[in-house]
């Protein structure tokens, strides 16, 4: 999951080498944080927010036959 | 990345039984999906397929390439039923001389909305709200 999450904000921000996900296991609920250049902020959220919604959206798809939950946190 | 690697990565993230085809055209890339998995994605007026479809083009369109993706006839079958609920929508509208607010729709959704009852001089259509919660708004003229 972590690399879905990395080399989607590879591929939309403008300084891939900086961004980094960092996995935070838990009990129920792993957290992705999700890095990148300050600059890039806007690139994953997107406007209104949609960018990081998608994301979101598929996190939770792709924990469902996996009985996990996904979400992202976006750091700065 | 391209579109096919997202959602590859995607597919198989998520251990789904999902297969998709490609075809290029001059206006893009047009993606369909089959497999037993199908129903995930268009669970919630297709939530998944739309998020995913959303991710593909902020991916591609540094290269200027338009992706739509579609699963068992969905986006036809949707785009007849936005047609219709406008329709039914406008003959309210024009009947009780009164605005009618259709749902939240995307902007996709909401240009259908606008398109299928254009040619109606009787009635305007615009969108209100912000984000998520934008609307079609139907009005007498």
């Amino acid at each position: 999951m972590k690399e879905l999450i990395e080399q989607i904000a590879k591929a939309l921000v403008d300084n891939p080498d900086q961004v980094s996900v960092n996995p935070v296991e838990g009990e129920q609920t792993t957290v992705l944080e999700l890095r990148v250049a300050p600059n890039d902020l806007g690139k994953v959220i997107g406007k209104q927010g949609r960018t990081a919604r998608s994301i979101r959206t598929i996190l939770g798809a792709a924990g469902m036959k996996l009985r996990k939950r996904f979400t992202l946190e976006i750091l700065e | 990345m391209r579109s096919e690697d997202l959602l590859s990565l995607f597919v198989k993230s998520a251990s789904l039984k999902l297969h998709f085809e490609r075809v290029s055209t001059p206006e893009g890339e047009h993606i369909t999906f089959t497999g037993d998995d199908a129903p995930i994605l268009l669970a919630r007026n297709a939530e998944i397929m739309n998020a995913l479809e959303y991710l593909c083009n902020r991916v591609m369109e540094k290269q200027g390439t338009r992706v739509t993706l579609d699963c068992s006839g969905y986006r036809e079958s949707r785009a007849q039923e936005l047609r219709l609920m406008a329709l039914k929508a406008a003959e309210s509208v024009k009947r009780l001389v009164r605005p009618f607010k259709l749902n939240p729709m995307s902007p996709e959704e909401r240009r259908i909305i606008h398109l299928a009852i254009a040619d109606d001089g009787s009635i305007r259509t615009e969108s209100e709200g912000y984000g998520e919660q934008r609307q079609v708004v139907i009005h007498p003229k």
